[in-house]
């Protein structure tokens, strides 16, 4: 089963959805059958749902706030990961139902409980956080295009590689603090690339107007495999998509220039 | 019986009992060795010797005896270094003051008569030795072999070792090794000596040996000449080396480095031994050739370039024999030469382009006012011009590949490994040189339309091969196969070429160097002017059986080519609008009828801009026939309606005619400013057609020939810069397109690919065609991923695999 995962993206998307996130759970679902569950979820989700038949990023916002999440954080997103959601940014009612049914929540109040947990699972560096970073890519792009516009890709690349997103108490960072901390050179990180990176992909003229696919899985192992200071990393052959090849010689290009302008500060 | 046994034991039993006194025997014995070392040896009796020595060694003094013949030659042998060697020892040799004092003549004296002597007393010890050998058989027979200790031969050629060659107090040895070296020494510097007397004492250094044991890697000359030879002749070559280096040019060195190689090899043939000249050739081969190869072929005005441009076969074979001495591979040659050849290679690529690059900017500055027909005319005569240059190009690059082939067959013994280098040297520099492939196409298309004319079959196959061998070296063939194309279509097109079985023998060639898929479209090509020729004809029959008005006068010959052959551009009537006279117009379109009644399916596109048409018409009364382009025709046929006398602007024609404006100066120019075929008039009169100019039929015109080809300026061959950038995306884009193909077809087969692997199977499929991009490969597998043709193996990013 975990072989045929990537194979095709369709039959992986129609497997059923992921398993319970702990057993404890799975039990206590064959416990609490009292009044017809498929009803109570079927209530909750019509709460929940907008104008359309299915829960999308908009109508997520004051189920977010009861929650007691930011609606800014990856909450939604998580939920929609366990739920298996196919729509591009939405949840459809069977989804959520066979979703809640499989992870025993069937209120607010059990899901707010479990949140934590649920966003733990998918965290980087668990075993469940590639599937979700790569369920990211295509429930966020939309229906016939190929590629994330980058400016989203950018917006998904900050939050989700950030273990800080993964906990309930996330809360979006004062403006004034994202711009000082792409300077900053975090060394402890799990993704070293990240911050330069996504300058890269801010630079002028852009490198690319898209991330496909590819780029975007890749970035992962990308940020695992190699050195920040690129030792060893041989362009001419180098399987990494070429965009990463263009990172590099970027930030090669730039590493010394770094290096003077700072001299150059520090000379008065 | 008993009496025939007595008859054989008495003897025995009668030695076995007797008493044996040794030192009586053995005093007879040392008496007759003395004799023998007196050279009385004749009157001994031979037999009694030997009896006694055999008595001795049968009485079990076996021991005794081989200790006092020793003990007797060892001391005879002192007395002889003493009192026969010793005084010639050069004095000199053996307190080393070699070169002071004594001139070299009296060194070769004193040399001589003491190797003479050597030579005597060694060849006195072996006579003497070899009788004492004879008379002593008995006690090497039994007693030697018994005891396994050495021959008393052996063990007395060891005495002459030790008391003569390592006397204590002489030395001799040494003196002799020094003599022998100096003497060599002086036959190096021009002096003759006596050879056979050193060929002598050479032997004897050979028949000595460390040990009684003999083993041949122990002959004293092995042990205690030769190393000190061969440590003499480093420094001397060493020295000779340096002082070669100064004081010769490249030529005068290499010849005397041959010259000492000969020298030394006959030497150790005649003088000296034959175990010695691997050695001895090793020091000359690292001390004149290694060591300094590389000073002499870099020399100032000597060295290797100036052999190699001055054609010198002979001192280029010597580089090359010595060369071959210390490296098999010929490394540093070859780089050299390929560099030299490099250089000169570019030298021609930047004499031939900076010119041409002169001009064209020039044209560029004209080009500003785009309007001026001046720019699009000097263009064209740039590009004219281009086709002169491509040919000189392809005769200098020709003129040099001959001239190093003549030099690698001369003097390099058609080494494999340089023909190698030379064909990468060349490779190099052709491929530095981005008009290479449009050149080297310019070059056959100009032997195909005018060069061959007259040529011997022979002859026209050599022409074509000279182009074949150029093509051979260019990497981006394809590129090479579009300006192929585009000069194919024109000849063929505009009817041009010399010969259609030049063509198809030059096609033959390229078929035969890189297979069907290069030529496929240069035949098709060939095709469709079958075919048109035949559908010409067949239309004219069928219009004239339909219909009984169709001798108009217009007589239609087409030419239906297949779009995906001919580099016809995008086509399409609209990119070349041209409004055509009515009888044209019916032509045209009973033609289009007919044909797409028979091809359901298909498209025709008209393309004036590459028709011809002949026309009739009248100057002076007189009759000629004009052969013009579609455009020129269109342009005429716009002046037939008028009145005598009537003119036309610029304006009105390109009104009446749609033709393109490029197109329409291209057309009026030759029709109105050429010379000899002004069939128009223009005012104001002027060498450039301007927008404003005004046109009307030349009522003057004359010419004594009937009929009149008025070609058009356009039938430039080489490209002009706009051109060139469009075959370059052209380019670009079909080869990202092949590339794809590759990754495709190669995905499909294997199913499950790693990266490098991949990417590798694609350089080798394209390899043939063009030397592919790296970062377009990789791009092209990033697009077929998007596409979903294939995506990354799990869990091994390396690996691609291929979604069916």
């Amino acid at each position: 089963m975990g072989n045929s995962q990537s194979r095709h993206k369709k039959r992986r998307q129609k497997e059923p959805p992921a398993a319970k996130p702990t057993k404890k759970f799975a039990k206590k679902t064959k416990a609490t059958r009292a009044p017809s569950p498929d009803t109570v979820l079927t209530r909750w989700f019509d709460e929940l749902k907008g104008d359309t038949d299915e829960i999308m990023i908009t109508d997520s916002v004051p189920w977010m706030e009861s929650l007691g999440v930011s609606p800014e954080g990856i909450a939604f997103w998580v939920i929609a990961y366990w739920c298996a959601a196919e729509g591009r940014g939405a949840i459809r009612l069977k989804e959520f139902m066979e979703g809640m049914k499989a992870l025993g929540i069937d209120s607010n109040n059990s899901l707010r409980r479990q949140l934590p947990t649920l966003l733990r699972d998918v965290a980087p560096g668990s075993d469940r956080f590639q599937k979700f970073y790569w369920f990211c890519y295509e429930f966020f792009k939309a229906a016939d295009a190929k590629y994330l516009p980058l400016d989203m890709a950018c917006e998904m690349f900050t939050v989700l590689l950030d273990e800080r997103s993964y906990s309930t108490k996330w809360t979006p960072p004062a403006e004034s603090n994202s711009s000082l901390k792409v300077k900053q050179p975090i060394t402890w990180e799990k993704f070293p690339h990240k911050h330069a990176f996504l300058e890269f992909l801010g630079s002028t003229p852009p490198p690319t107007k898209v991330i496909t696919k590819d780029q975007y899985r890749q970035f992962i192992p990308f940020n695992e495999q190699v050195d920040t200071d690129f030792k060893g990393y041989a362009i001419e052959t180098s399987v990494w998509p070429s965009l990463f090849d263009q990172f590099v010689t970027w930030s090669k290009e730039k590493q010394p220039k770094d290096e003077n302008s700072m001299d150059q500060s520090e000379l008065p | 019986m008993n009496r025939s046994r007595g008859k054989i034991r008495p003897p025995r039993r009668g030695l076995a009992t007797d008493h044996v006194d040794f030192d009586e025997y053995w005093e007879v014995l040392a008496q007759s060795l003395r004799e023998i070392y007196a050279k009385n040896a004749s009157h001994l009796s031979f037999e009694e010797v030997y009896r006694n020595a055999y008595k001795l060694v049968l009485k079990k003094h076996g021991d005794r005896l081989y200790g006092n013949v020793k003990k007797l030659v060892g001391e005879h042998l002192q007395t002889v270094a003493v009192e026969d060697v010793k005084p010639l020892l050069p004095s000199s040799i053996v307190t080393g003051d070699v070169s002071f004092g004594t001139a070299t003549t009296e060194r070769r004296t004193v040399g001589t008569k003491f190797l003479e002597r050597l030579k005597f007393v060694w060849e006195d010890h072996q006579l003497c030795m070899g009788m004492m050998k004879e008379v002593l058989m008995y006690m090497d027979r039994v007693f030697c072999a018994d005891h396994k200790i050495p021959s008393i031969y052996v063990a007395c050629m060891g005495l002459f070792r030790d008391h003569i060659l390592r006397h204590p107090e002489y030395n001799i040895g040494n003196a002799l090794n020094s003599v022998i070296i100096d003497q060599v020494r002086m036959e190096r510097d021009g002096d003759i000596i006596n050879r056979a007397t050193i060929r002598a004492c050479v032997y004897m250094l050979e028949g000595l040996y460390e040990t009684e044991e003999e083993h041949e890697n122990q002959k004293v000359y092995l042990t205690s000449f030769e190393k000190n030879f061969i440590s003499a002749s480093e420094v001397f070559y060493q020295k000779e080396g340096e002082q070669l280096l100064r004081d010769c040019d490249a030529a005068t060195y290499l010849r005397k480095v041959d010259k000492r190689l000969k020298e030394e090899y006959s030497r150790c043939h005649d003088t000296l031994s034959v175990l010695t000249e691997p050695k001895i050739m090793r020091v000359v081969d690292q001390k004149l050739i290694e060591a300094n190869i590389n000073d002499v072929m870099e020399m100032e005005g000597s060295g290797l370039r100036f052999m190699l441009d001055n054609d010198r076969y002979e001192d280029l074979k010597l580089v090359y024999e010595l060369i071959s001495r210390v490296d098999s591979e010929k490394r540093s040659l070859k780089k050299k030469m390929c560099a030299r050849l490099v250089t000169m290679g570019k030298e021609i690529n930047r004499t031939i382009s900076t010119p041409q690059a002169s001009t064209a900017s020039g044209a560029d500055g004209t080009g500003d006012s785009s309007k001026s027909s001046a720019a699009v005319v000097s263009e064209e005569r740039v590009a004219n011009n281009i086709t002169l240059v491509a040919i000189r190009w392809v005769d200098e690059v020709l003129a040099l590949k001959d001239k190093y082939e003549n030099i690698w067959e001369r003097s390099f013994d058609k080494d494999k490994g340089i023909q190698a280098a030379m064909t990468r040297a060349f490779t190099d520099f052709i491929n530095d040189f981005d008009r290479s492939p449009e050149f080297i196409s310019l070059f056959i298309d100009e032997n195909l339309r005018k060069g061959l004319k007259g040529k011997t079959e022979s002859e026209v196959d050599a022409v074509l091969d000279k182009a074949l061998t150029l093509f051979r070296y260019i990497t981006d063939k394809d590129v090479f196969e579009r300006y192929y194309k585009k000069h194919l279509s024109r000849r063929l097109l505009m009817n041009r070429s010399v010969s259609h079985d030049a063509e198809k023998q030059m096609i033959g060639k390229f078929k035969m160097e890189v297979g069907f898929a290069f030529t496929g479209k240069f035949e098709g090509m060939f095709k469709d002017m079958n075919i048109s020729e035949e559908m010409t004809s067949e239309f004219k029959r069928a219009s004239q059986e339909s219909d009984s008005n169709y001798k108009k006068g217009v007589e239609l010959s087409v030419q239906i080519l297949t779009s995906t052959f001919w580099p016809v551009g995008g086509g399409g009537t609209n990119d070349h609008p041209c409004v055509y006279p009515p009888e044209i117009r019916a032509a045209r379109d009973s033609f289009t009828k007919y044909y797409l009644d028979r091809h359901s399916g298909r498209r025709l596109d008209w393309r004036p801009d590459m028709g011809t048409a002949d026309i009739r018409a009248t100057f002076k009364g007189k009759r000629h026939e004009l052969s013009v382009t579609t455009y020129g025709m269109v342009i005429l046929m716009a002046f037939s309606e008028l009145n005598p006398g009537d003119v036309l602007s610029f304006e009105e024609i390109h009104t009446i005619t749609s033709i393109p404006e490029q197109d329409l100066v291209r057309n009026l120019q030759a029709l109105a400013v050429a010379p000899k075929t002004r069939v128009l008039i223009k005012k104001p009169m002027s060498r450039d057609v301007r927008l404003t100019d005004v046109f009307a039929i030349n009522e003057e015109f004359s010419s004594k020939f009937m009929r009149i080809r008025i070609g058009v300026v356009a039938t430039n061959r080489a490209e002009t810069e706009q051109e060139r950038k469009d075959t370059d995306e052209k380019t670009e884009r079909y080869r990202g397109a092949t590339i794809e193909a590759a990754l495709v077809r190669i995905m499909k087969q294997r199913k499950l690919i790693s990266h490098t692997e991949l990417v590798n199977e694609v350089l080798t499929q394209m390899g043939s065609r063009f030397n592919p991009d790296l970062t377009m490969v990789k791009k092209r597998i990033e697009s077929l991923m998007e596409r979903e043709y294939m995506e990354r193996a799990e869990g091994e990013r390396q690996v691609y695999r291929y979604i069916y």
